[in-house]
């Protein structure tokens, strides 16, 4: 995949030591959410943020559309802060795809509720209807275009949500488990829009436990716990050190935790994905059965 | 006169059912959602329904428990039957005694205070005796694991714990049917794990039937006994997991977009490219046969 390397210019989102408390009891210690996280989100890139429930991922990605304001700390998109804009100003820069389809979605048909937003854009007609076809098409969901909303099954109602995110056209989209309840074929579908837009130079945070998901599409990889940032790397580097997981409370895949089962054996426990394991083993299959070609030919 | 044996309470018979939804607007046309299913689970099973998203699993669902058609109009045709009894013959409010639902969001299922009370508000609202109501909440959540919690508040529970507290709240209302519709889509894979191990030890008593639609193949893998897979409304496999995720019907899903487990994935893979035959489903039995093959030298 052909993704710009980020230049190192000016990040399109910046967190600069921010925490957060949801309550603040006068005189109390304040009960802090999210703690002194800093990081930025490059052009091209697909940050993902991986923890428990409940480590505050939710509340970050809140923090990043100015859903929520910092309490301590700065949030910065394009290089202002949130903290001087409302949500409706935010919108146009930050799409925020909710992990419950149902808080986002009310007009009574599909296409409708995949038009508002861009028509609270001010956008003209032409080209709210043209960025609603495309978001359909580009879902495979056009056929749901006369639907009534939340008719539609767990999956269809959250295709119908991030279609009405990517009409927005918003250069950072906020991925809160985009393909939880979804087939394979329209996660695939959804990543193949978020590359072509991280081609053009936007930038997505991902919010997800699905490791596989992570795996085959996440540029870097950025850990929770208990509200503070605990890890960051390269996909590789984090998902298949079972030791770094469990310090956030996590578990690697059932493909990483086989991979570590075989090292012994000369299958490198680094593997991310079935090709790359299939792969390894073959070449360690061969190398212990050398006459293993001569039985097949 | 010649009596039919008495059928099991938990017993779910689906036959023949197709439904269309009503039109969404005056002149249109119905949505179709279920062409011709036919299924049966018993007390102690836990079948799985997967498939594309829109392929009509929600549906199906809502089916089990009388929704579809009761609150949703449409065109019904077929039979579905829970202990024998046609689910067209009983009030909505009736078959939420037999057939208890659990949903994908945890705090779509949660409304109360405390846990207990939680788990307390479906008997009450039957008009339950305060000693049975009492004794239902310790039984419901000491077969959820969450004894301990009884005066936790649910909103500082983990996703996890609030699952296991939704299905207690499903379970003290004493459903011989238990219907999941996405229960562990929005949690972390240690909590997906804690939900599925209370599915396993319910399906283990033999007193609740459990349906559990979802698009976590590993899961399926790991913890149903049957699997249903629907695409555009249609039954297109059905069987254990270990017949359903191989050979060619593994092939046909992957075609289809749907999901296989990664063991499944990884074992049709291997067999593309050494001579063998695998069929592992297990981390562990994947561990066991690809450590044996490769000791075969």
């Amino acid at each position: 995949m052909s993704v710009p390397s980020p230049r190192r210019t000016e990040p399109k989102l910046r967190l600069e030591t921010v925490s957060y408390t949801y309550d603040h009891p006068a005189g109390a210690v304040p009960d802090f959410t999210l703690r002194e996280i800093s990081l930025a989100l490059y052009p091209g890139e697909l940050v993902a943020v991986i923890g428990q429930n409940g480590s505050g991922k939710t509340t970050l990605a809140r923090l990043c559309n100015g859903l929520l304001r910092p309490t301590n700390g700065r949030v910065l998109i394009g290089g202002e802060e949130t903290q001087t804009r409302s949500v409706a100003e935010l919108a146009p820069r930050v799409g925020y795809v909710f992990q419950n389809p149902d808080h986002q979605l009310f007009a009574p048909t599909v296409a409708e509720d995949v038009a508002f937003g861009p028509r609270n854009l001010g956008l003209p007609a032409a080209e709210v209807e043209r960025r609603v076809q495309a978001a359909l098409t580009d879902l495979a969901i056009t056929s749901l275009a006369d639907q009534h909303p939340l008719l539609l099954g767990y999956g269809g109602r959250r295709l119908v949500a991030l279609a009405g995110v990517l009409a927005l056209g918003s250069p950072v989209l906020i991925l809160d488990e985009p393909t939880s309840g979804l087939d394979q074929a329209s996660g695939d579908r959804l990543f193949q829009v978020l590359h072509r837009r991280r081609e053009r130079g936007d930038a997505a945070v991902l919010i997800s436990h699905d490791f596989a998901l992570v795996a085959a599409h996440a540029s870097r990889v950025i850990v929770i716990a208990g509200g503070r940032l605990v890890a960051e790397g390269e996909p590789r580097r984090v998902l298949t050190d079972p030791a770094l997981l469990a310090r956030a409370g996590l578990a690697p895949t059932g493909l990483t935790r086989l991979a570590h089962l075989l090292e012994p054996l000369g299958v490198p426990a680094d593997v991310l994905s079935v090709e790359e394991f299939a792969e390894a083993y073959e070449r360690v299959y061969r190398r212990t059965r050398p006459t293993s070609a001569w039985e097949q030919a | 006169m010649i009596t039919a044996p008495p059928v099991p309470a938990g017993t779910v018979e689906v036959t023949g059912l197709s439904y269309s939804y009503p039109p969404t607007h005056t002149g249109g046309e119905p949505v179709a959602a279920l062409n011709d299913i036919s299924f049966r689970a018993e007390p102690g099973q836990i079948v799985g329904i997967t498939g594309t998203s829109g392929a009509g699993k929600s549906t199906l669902c809502l089916a089990l428990n009388g929704i579809v058609p009761r609150r949703t109009g449409g065109a019904f045709r077929g039979r579905v039957a829970i202990g024998g009894r046609d689910t067209r013959q009983y009030e909505i409010a009736v078959m939420a005694t037999r057939v208890a639902m659990v949903f994908q969001q945890p705090e779509s299922n949660l409304v109360g205070l405390s846990v207990a009370a939680d788990v307390a508000f479906g008997p009450e609202n039957l008009g339950v005796s305060p000693s049975e109501i009492a004794a239902r909440v310790t039984w419901a959540l000491d077969r959820v694991g969450m004894a301990g919690y009884r005066d936790a508040a649910p909103a500082r529970l983990s996703g996890g714990q609030q699952q296991r507290v939704a299905i207690a709240a499903a379970l003290a209302m004493q459903p011989a049917v238990l219907v999941l519709d996405e229960p562990t889509a929005a949690l972390d894979p240690l909590g997906a794990e804690e939900v599925l191990g209370v599915l396993g030890s319910l399906a283990a008593s033999r007193e609740t039937t459990i349906i559990l639609a979802s698009q976590d193949a590993d899961a399926l893998a790991g913890h149903a006994d049957w699997l249903i897979v629907l695409d555009g409304g249609q039954v297109i496999a059905s069987g254990t997991p270990p017949d359903v995720y191989a050979g060619n019907t593994l092939i046909q899903l992957q075609s289809r977009g749907i999901a296989v487990s990664a063991m499944a994935e990884l074992s049709a893979t291997l067999n593309a490219r050494v001579n063998q035959s695998f069929a592992f489903q297990t981390v562990e039995d994947a561990h066991r046969d690809l450590a044996a093959a490769l000791s075969q030298a």
